[in-house]
């Protein structure tokens, strides 16, 4: 395939300048990469980095830059190797496909947005000062916000609304967690180091031995073999079908309470098993139940987690115990908390009565683009190139990581700077609690997604 | 430019001025001596017979960080009840009880207030709070940093470290913090709730480290004593919200064996066992022990009937209070091996017997306490009640017909057990300028700001004289802020930045030296992340910190 886009090799310094004209110009073919740090064949190695590309916020990354080039020394998982060493191809903003300077594609985004009657900010794939901008856009054009894991956010939220919940950071599981209970998750498949840095460690400050930890899974097809301790101690794996997880949450969560069940089996298991576990929960002195919103399916998930905190705040009346939820990659979390604190909503905010009018279900991105509500959207994903936006006929303007696909076929694309790699920033951990800050560990000259949005506003 | 806000009555509690027509100047932000008779002044503001006080200063309110967020996160009943309109120099927002951070600067200026401290910022979630307020427009803000339920003072304690150790701890977690202060909330109760410890009375220990919080208190306290710290540890006792409480709290004030001390919310540990219902009053008994003991200073923590969201580090007894949430729904956390937060909606009801006492507590512990440059004017915001309910809270103060107009129309059985009609005492306006502005500068070290004196800061709120108090003080005539003219008859002119205020007590750097083995092995976040540095923090917005000095 010949696309239509001007790779420029350019070495640039970090300024707020725009964007210069390419000063060598070229075609190539797709897939194209290029190393475009400057400046050349110095080596240099940052430790303490913090990993953007998932929302566990690893902060013991040391990564070596040689020459533009990023590479993981030590502490990487498949994520963070795939994040930082993507080698970003240099590209320029394009209007339709075509190459732009960043100045006419600011232009255009803005004319775009300042238009429309009802945009919609979503994506969102961005550190918190890119949320804040986001904000202040949407506020300025009366958009709709919303964020690109919010489906799964919204059941965690549905329930905290609802009824609330008790629960845990990474460092309360690391040093207390004497039962780690999976429910529809395996902790590792999304969040790969979450076994060796919270899981099997040493010692813990309450005393808590290595190896004596007692790890359950509910759920099906979970890999569970991390699972096994260092001593070989194998997991408890208690298999239900997806569907039925909730329901076997609730039936733990009754045999808890002291209630009988009459029936021998639940769920294809025998009610023997479920008591088993029940009884060493009771147990346990701070066992932690874990859930990945987004890995349980939609249809069942916020009743799921509604049941999972219950039971949490049940064992609480005698014993401790608490959730921990697994969730909020891609900034996820970090926009929960903005959107939060200025608007007084999570997410799913519409601003143009002025004010912030908050509608979990039908400001989904996905219901308003299904419906034709907006007019224009703004797409942002700062971490991941391809992450590419829902298809839509409105005019889209996308700002991602360089991507050659994005700048193909939005009408707007500006290539922007990845939080941690291109500059410093801030994220919050799946907890909910801590909040990381984000170095520069190369120059690329992309600028932030904070830096685009407001020259956006400034047009407007 | 030379501004002179001209004929005024000024209260400025820190020089004594009572009432006294003054001419104030303001130029480049900050007060100055009258210029000489040949100045050209660019603009006159005549401010005849209007009230003119320093910008007021809260020394405790919930209005950023983790705890507040989860609150906001929790109650969107209480947003959409109250939304807020862009304007065209004002942000968008929501909430009453639970502001957005926009709306809670705005309300804040509109009522005069330009300065507002963050009690419990946990050095855990010391990030959020001062992203959170860089987003609180026009007031400078700055936090209290919690410290005595973390494990590694605990640790330290339980294994006899030295005072000299745990004051560079203190230090250190001040400065990577950016903190002003520093604050225990129930001392080790909130660790002990992770080891399943219900309750935890002064002198009870800690199951696990085996310490009260006696000694916790005892060593925060010479710590910041030790330090130089202007404002004392700031305490949020044991036992919140307990009947009875008020003898953890009458021992608690005698625990640190006259080190300075401030308790903080009092009015919710003065709680007695007398009567029928076993709760009554203790507000008489402490403010006696209080009004005799120079060492100590209070902020009162005002009830305010209606809907509310409590917020507090305190999960040990949020943990109990959750059986009152209403609506019924709440958060509790354990956090970071750190502290710990609990969230409950709550409505205060007039006609409900505890709640109307407890409203009664609140004034009788103003009423009694006889030195208004040691107490503050505070509903623990939200916990007792939102910020904007402070010019209600006043005209209670200085208003006794309309107090006992309001005593007359609660709970019958509360009217009875109170004494608060026997009271005749009602605030002068000088007494008020001390308490929520004078006072406050004071104790946190402040220095420049809470008064009216050459070269400090011109932050100036004026009011129009008016009988009803309430009406006076929630809608100036005109707020300025560092010269700045922000409000006019209560409406935001132009929004402006605050500063963060901190203090950065020496110590030494050999600390890290413990902090970065702990830290490896048993936290989860490296030491040199944990730290805000002053790039990141000017990063966040607020592009001026102020380093108070220490003493």
């Amino acid at each position: 395939m010949r696309v239509n886009i001007i790779v420029s090799y350019v070495h640039r310094t970090l300024t707020h300048d725009v964007i210069q004209p390419a000063q060598k110009q070229a075609c190539f073919r797709y897939p194209f990469f290029s190393y475009f740090m400057a400046p050349l064949n110095q080596s240099k190695t940052f430790k303490d980095v913090t990993c953007p590309f998932c929302s566990l916020l690893c902060d013991d990354i040391v990564l070596n830059n040689q020459s533009g080039g990023l590479t993981i020394r030590q502490n990487g998982c498949p994520k963070a190797v795939r994040g930082f060493q993507r080698q970003d191809p240099h590209i320029q903003p394009t209007i339709h496909g075509k190459e732009s300077t960043l100045d006419e594609a600011i232009a255009h985004a803005a004319e775009i947005l300042g238009k429309a009657r009802q945009p919609i900010i979503t994506g969102l794939g961005t550190d918190v000062s890119g949320s804040r901008a986001a904000m202040s856009l949407a506020e300025i054009t009366g958009a709709i916000v919303d964020h690109s894991h919010g489906d799964a956010a919204v059941k965690n939220i549905m329930v905290l609304q609802t009824s609330g919940w008790m629960l845990t950071t990474l460092s309360e599981l690391k040093n207390r967690a004497d039962m780690i209970i999976f429910i529809g998750t395996d902790g590792h498949s999304n969040y790969p180091r979450f076994y060796d840095r919270f899981v099997w460690q040493q010692d813990s400050l309450s005393g808590l031995k290595k190896n004596a930890r007692e790890i359950v899974y509910i759920g099906n097809k979970l890999k569970t073999l991390k699972g096994i301790s260092p001593d070989g101690k194998k997991p408890t794996v208690i298999k239900c079908t997806d569907e039925s997880l909730g329901e076997t949450v609730s039936v733990i969560r009754t045999l808890l309470n002291g209630n009988d069940i009459t029936s021998k089996s639940i769920s294809n298991r025998k009610l023997s098993d479920l008591k088993k576990l029940s009884g060493r929960i009771k147990h346990a002195s701070y066992p932690v139940f874990v859930w990945a919103a987004g890995e349980l399916i939609p249809a069942h998930s916020e009743l799921t987690i509604h049941s999972i905190c219950e039971l949490v705040k049940e064992l609480n009346k005698s014993s401790r115990a608490a959730g921990l939820s697994l969730a909020g990659s891609n900034g996820g979390v970090s926009f929960l908390n903005v959107c939060t604190w200025q608007s007084g909503y999570p997410l799913r905010v519409n601003y143009t009565a002025g004010y912030p009018h908050y509608d979990p279900y039908n400001y989904a991105t996905t219901e308003v683009l299904g419906k034709t509500e907006a007019d224009a959207m703004l797409w942002v994903s700062s971490f991941e190139a391809d992450f590419i936006p829902p298809q839509t006929s409105i005019p889209t303007v996308v700002l991602s990581r360089p991507s050659i696909k994005n700048a193909l076929d939005a009408e707007v694309y500006i290539p922007v700077g990845t939080p941690g790699l291109d500059h410093t920033g801030n994220l919050f951990r799946t907890d909910n609690a801590v909040n990381l800050p984000l170095k520069q560990v190369r120059q690329t000259g992309y600028q932030s997604v904070s830096d685009i949005l407001s020259r956006i506003q400034d047009r407007l | 430019m030379l501004t002179k806000l001209s004929g005024g009555m000024v209260y400025d509690p820190m020089h004594g001025v009572n009432g006294k027509r003054r001419d104030i100047y303001i130029r480049d932000g900050r007060i100055v001596r009258k210029p000489s008779a040949n100045t050209n002044i660019d603009k006159i503001i005549d401010v005849n017979n209007k009230i003119v006080m320093a910008g007021a200063i809260d020394i405790h309110t919930h209005i950023g960080g983790g705890n507040i967020n989860i609150a906001r996160m929790l109650v969107p009943e209480d947003h959409r009840a109250d939304p807020v309109k862009r304007t065209k120099n004002t942000r968008a927002g929501s909430g009453y009880v639970a502001p957005s951070t926009f709306t809670t600067g705005y309300r804040y200026a509109e009522m005069g207030y330009t300065s507002c401290f963050e009690p419990a910022m946990l050095a855990s979630n010391a990030r959020q709070t001062h992203l959170e307020m860089a987003d609180i427009p026009i007031v400078d803000t700055g936090a209290y940093v919690l410290l005595g339920n973390d494990d590694f003072f605990l640790r330290l304690l339980s294994k006899g470290a030295d005072q000299q150790l745990i004051n560079d701890y203190v230090a250190w977690t001040m400065h990577v913090t950016q903190a002003i202060a520093v604050k225990v909330v129930n001392p080790g109760g909130i660790n002990a709730f992770k080891f399943n410890q219900r309750k935890l009375d002064l002198d009870d220990s800690n199951k696990y480290y085996d310490i009260t919080p006696r000694k916790i208190l005892k060593t925060l306290t010479r710590a910041l004593h030790d330090l130089g710290v202007p404002h004392p540890l700031h305490v949020h006792g044991c036992n919140l919200g307990v009947p009875g409480n008020m003898q953890t709290t009458l021992d608690t004030m005698q625990a640190v064996e006259g080190l300075p001390m401030h308790m903080t919310h009092i009015q919710f540990h003065s709680y007695g066992t007398e009567g029928d219902r076993k709760f009554s009053s203790g507000a008489a008994a402490i403010a006696e022990v209080f009004n005799k003991n120079k060492n100590l200073s209070i902020d009162v923590g005002q009830i305010m009937f209606g809907q509310t969201i409590t917020a507090s580090g305190d999960n040990m007894m949020q943990y109990k209070a959750h059986v009152h949430a209403h609506p019924n729904k709440w958060v509790s956390m354990d956090i970071e091996c750190d502290a710990g937060c609990g969230i409950v909606p709550f409505r205060y009801r007039d006609k409900n017997f505890v709640n109307a006492l407890q409203w009664c507590i609140g004034l009788e512990t103003f009423l009694l306490a006889d030195d208004p440059w040691r107490i503050f004017l505070t509903t623990d915001h939200p916990n007792g009640g939102p910020f904007t309910s402070y010019p209600h809270l006043i005209r209670l103060l200085m208003d006794k017909s309309f107090r006992h107009d309001m005593l007359l129309s609660l709970n019958r059985h509360a009217q009875k057990v109170t004494n608060l009609a026997s009271i005749d005492r009602e605030y002068t306006l000088y007494e008020i300028a001390t308490m929520t502005r004078a006072a406050p500068a004071k104790s946190l070290g402040l220095s420049g700001y809470g008064h009216l004196g050459i070269g400090a800061n011109a932050d100036i709120t004026i009011y129009t004289d008016l009988k009803n108090k309430e009406k006076m003080f929630e809608r100036p005539e005109y707020v300025f802020k560092s010269g700045q003219l922000i409000v006019r008859k209560g409406k935001i002119q132009q929004t402006t930045s605050g500063i963060t205020h901190t203090v950065k007590p020496e110590f030494d750097r050999g600390i890290e030296r413990h902090l970065k083995k702990y830290f490896d092995r048993y936290l989860t976040v490296s030491l040199g992340n944990f730290k805000i540095s002053d790039d990141e923090l000017r990063s966040y917005g607020k592009k001026t910190i102020k380093i108070h000095a220490c003493q």
